[in-house]
């Protein structure tokens, strides 16, 4: 019991070194007189760069990790993905068109808000397609058909492209980065994220009851549909702000819960804050590699988090298949 | 109200030019296609980078060039730390690295894709406004006229068929400056009359249906079993007794300086045409 | 301790996809005593535990809680004051004993403080010695030890009702006996114990009073030999059966086997 009490503070220094290495590692590299010299430049590559880039990704990540514990607690499977209710999807479309129809060029605000307007949409699609009293199951299968809608209008959109390099700016922003970001990206998704978190953190008991089943959790008195929407609002804010900023960033959600609860228990409420943290930890230290990799350009984030996360995912998958054998 | 107002003036201005007085001595470039605009145009000493795909040997023109130039990767930080006083930008530089020079202060030009000649020569020549030196603006331009001339169909030659196929299919359609170089040199393209626009791939089966004098074809990389690759290979294309002739892919991917080469290509490919009709006659 | 409580059930009736599954039930519990609601497969028992627990919301008629209607409680102060152990034992996450005992608390978690919640789960641990489990994982137990966490469960919520579906569901005979012990130790104390149940004989041993459910109806309410009549028994579950007196303990129902005819 005394070790769980260490993970939370271990997290927190873990998150607060790699946020320092995330502002020192760079192309440029800033002296650490960039405070004393007359060096507008590197001041401003610190301010402008590199700083909203470090403090994005504890935001982002922290959603990414929240949201997939959130997930995994309410749908009592730990295979849920913040990715699983289909609103990432809407909110990718929802930049993408942006940047199809060329709206994303007149202002820096426009295609992190239409991606928020696509989360938004897919939330509302969300809550018509499930209905009020919707069942877990048809939460997932609705987030299914969502995701289907919204992938195969990227596709469409890729193909009405005009040129080779038009879809290729498309595809690039899709596979999620969090380079040269920049503080209007932090001004807009933020305050979203943190509704959407305080959502999600209202409705931690609902998600230890359901450990006993939907039927134990009601006979406690849990509003079973009150959590679920509060839930659903909560992750879709949460994973909405995130994608419409960054582009995808997959398995974080996933991973980080999982990685945690052999060390903190498995009750659902203990992982939520934890995960956060996690995922802050694991979405800066991807953001580290991706500029340690050797090659000029820098490999897109969300590509790291894949190759990063598919194999840890195979690896447990393979383990579950061999207890319950 | 006047608050729209100044907030519109304030969205419309922020991307106006700044006023200049000299000529811009650190351009950086961050699109391939501007790249080798700029190096007929600047001196190499006012170029502080250009982009780091000029240096692909397979599809950059300028590759050569481009290993004694600095590069960059495109991203905000090291366009920063090199002080621009003049950015070239595509229209399909990414956005997040746009916007981050826009709040550095950092202006940028931006360029769209050319969809016919015209365009091309004048982007050639904003070019040449931005870097000072119109004159050498006007001396490009008139080379590429000059060789648009020398491979325009001559009078009272038969015009013919032609169809641009790349790997994946690709080709250049309706609104392309490929398409535009085509019509001069008196090859209508197949693409087009299709209504196919900007580069799109093309069905194989519309060569079958109607085959064109002419087949330009792309280079097959190396026995790499791609399925691009065995399209360009494909059973069907056998049946098409289109003249082939070989036009690499990267004569789509820029124009500019390109067009003086793409232009000769075209010319030699229906030279070629003429010359094997003319020796099947003969027979 | 003396709990003076009455559940009631009101004209109750459930009906769904076109089947009246519950044909306006009225019948009244009272705390202190094990009340066995039994009947065959598909009478409604399941159904009315539902009602009564206010899970299910029936179609005409209610549900009192002491002269209130059920469904004007608010869904926390319901969960106070009846715990429900259902059926089919549902554990989603691998967590340990302490912590899902600790679950029972959740309807208190803006009444009570951590001292008294943690003084009730180690009293429901304790009342059904599970206590040297407490640290164990719940998946790691047996069946049976886990039917005895899942109880403590709803014994930590000290409430004055304690209903539950088929609590002796796959669970040996001497799990069984030590379950059925507990809940009349629980009556004995005062509250209100509900329970369906399949097994007669066991019905018959732990319950003051049998309530017996057939197509939707009560067909029999009263003590276990007074409501398990053989003719009741040939009627509802079609077989022949007799009680036997013992010398020690509570008789026994011999089932012959099926009626014939």
């Amino acid at each position: 019991m005394t070790t769980r009490r260490w993970i939370m503070p271990s997290l927190l220094t873990l998150v607060l070194l790699l946020a320092i290495a995330s502002i020192v590692v760079g192309r440029i590299v800033l002296g650490w007189n960039v405070w004393l010299d007359q060096d507008a430049i590197g001041r401003t590559i610190l301010l402008e760069l590199r700083l909203p880039r470090a403090l994005l990704g504890i935001v982002i990540g922290g959603a990414l990790g929240l949201s997939g514990a959130a997930l995994q607690g309410y749908l009592r499977n730990p295979l849920a993905d913040p990715g699983t209710l289909g609103v990432s999807s809407m909110a990718a479309f929802g930049a993408v068109l942006s940047i199809f129809f060329g709206f994303a060029d007149l202002h820096p605000w426009i295609l992190p808000l239409s991606g928020v307007g696509g989360a938004i949409a897919g939330m509302a699609a969300l809550f018509l397609l499930a209905g009020m009293a919707a069942s877990a199951l048809t939460l997932v299968l609705s987030g299914v058909i969502l995701s289907a809608i919204a992938v195969a209008g990227i596709a469409l959109v890729l193909s009405l492209s005009p040129s080779p390099w038009a879809a290729g700016e498309i595809v690039r922003w899709l596979l999620g980065a969090l380079a040269d970001r920049s503080l209007d990206d932090l001004i807009i998704s933020t305050p979203l994220i943190v509704i959407g978190a305080a959502l999600i953190l209202t409705s931690r008991q609902a998600l230890d009851a359901l450990t006993l089943g939907e039927i134990g959790a009601r006979s406690l008195g849990i509003d079973l549909g009150r959590a679920q929407w509060l839930l659903a609002g909560g992750v879709g804010l949460v994973v909405g702000a995130s994608v419409a900023v960054s582009g995808i960033i997959g398995f974080v959600g996933l991973v980080v819960p999982h990685l945690l609860r052999p060390l903190l228990g498995a009750k659902p409420s203990s992982l939520l804050v934890p995960s956060a943290a996690g995922g802050a930890a694991l979405v800066l230290a991807g953001d580290v590699v991706v500029r340690l990799l050797p090659g000029g350009s820098e490999v897109q984030l969300g590509v790291v988090m894949s190759l990063i996360g598919a194999p840890f995912f195979f690896a447990l998958l393979y383990s579950m298949r061999r207890q319950v054998t | 109200m006047r608050l729209l107002l100044c907030l519109a003036t304030a969205l419309l201005t922020a991307t106006s030019p700044p006023a200049q007085a000299d000529a811009p001595t650190r351009i950086v470039s961050l699109n391939q296609c501007l790249d080798a605009i700029l190096v007929e145009l600047a001196p190499t000493e006012r170029i502080a980078a250009i982009s780091h795909y000029s240096r692909d040997p397979v599809r950059s023109p300028i590759a050569t060039l481009a290993q004694s130039l600095p590069i960059t990767y495109e991203s905000a930080e090291e366009i920063v730390a090199l002080r621009p006083d003049l950015v070239l930008a595509s229209r399909h530089s990414a956005i997040p690295t746009r916007n981050a020079l826009r709040r550095v202060g950092i202006h940028y030009e931006l360029f769209d894709v050319p969809f016919s000649v015209q365009e091309s020569l004048a982007q050639i020549r904003r070019v040449a406004a931005l870097v000072d030196n119109a004159a050498a603006g006007e001396a490009l331009v008139t080379r590429i006229e000059q060789a648009i001339d020398a491979a325009r169909l001559p009078p009272g030659a038969p015009r013919l068929t032609a169809a641009v196929y790349e790997t994946g299919g690709l080709t250049a359609g309706g609104n392309t400056v490929t398409d535009d170089l085509m019509k001069t040199v008196g090859l209508d393209n197949l693409a087009a009359r299709y209504g196919i626009k900007t580069h799109q791939p093309m069905q194989l089966e519309l060569l079958l249906a109607a085959p064109p004098d002419l087949l330009l074809v792309g280079e097959v990389p190396g026995a790499d079993g791609t399925q691009a690759a065995r399209i360009v290979q494909h059973r069907a294309l056998r049946k098409v007794h289109s003249k082939r002739w070989d036009f690499p892919a990267r004569f789509m991917y820029c124009s500019g300086p390109t067009i003086v080469e793409e232009a000769a290509a075209l010319a030699r490919a229906r030279d070629a045409v003429y010359a094997t009709s003319r020796a099947q006659a003969a027979r | 301790m003396k709990i003076d409580s009455r559940l009631r059930a009101v004209e109750l009736t459930f009906e769904r996809g076109g089947r009246r599954i519950l044909d306006s039930i009225a019948v009244q519990f009272a705390s202190g005593s094990v009340t066995a609601v039994l009947g065959p497969n598909g009478a409604g028992k399941s159904t009315l535990l539902g009602c009564m627990v206010g899970l299910l919301r029936p179609s005409h008629g209610a549900v009192d809680l002491d002269e209130t209607p059920l469904v004007s409680l608010a869904a926390d102060e319901r969960a106070r004051r009846i715990a429900f152990l259902p059926q089919i034992a549902e554990i989603s996450w691998p967590v340990d004993v302490a912590t899902l005992v600790a679950l029972g608390r959740i309807p208190f978690r803006h009444r009570a403080s951590d001292a008294e919640n943690e003084a009730a789960v180690r009293r429901a641990m304790q009342a059904t010695r599970t206590t040297q489990w407490s640290q164990r994982t719940v998946t790691s137990l047996s069946g049976g030890e886990r039917a005895r966490v899942l109880l403590a469960r709803v014994l930590a919520g000290e409430s004055d009702w304690i209903l539950a579906d088929e609590p002796f569901v796959g669970l040996d005979p001497a799990h069984q006996f030590e379950a059925a012990d507990l809940l009349r130790s629980l009556a004995t104390q005062g509250h209100g114990v509900v329970l369906t149940i399949h097994d007669l004989a066991l019905a018959a041993r732990i319950a003051d009073r049998v309530v017996v459910l057939h197509h939707g109806r009560i067909v029999a309410d009263g003590t276990p030999e007074a409501a398990l009549t053989p003719p009741t028994l040939r009627e509802v579950y079609g077989i022949d059966a007799q009680w036997v007196a013992r010398e020690r303990g509570t008789p026994l129902i011999a089932i012959h086997g099926r009626h014939a005819g």
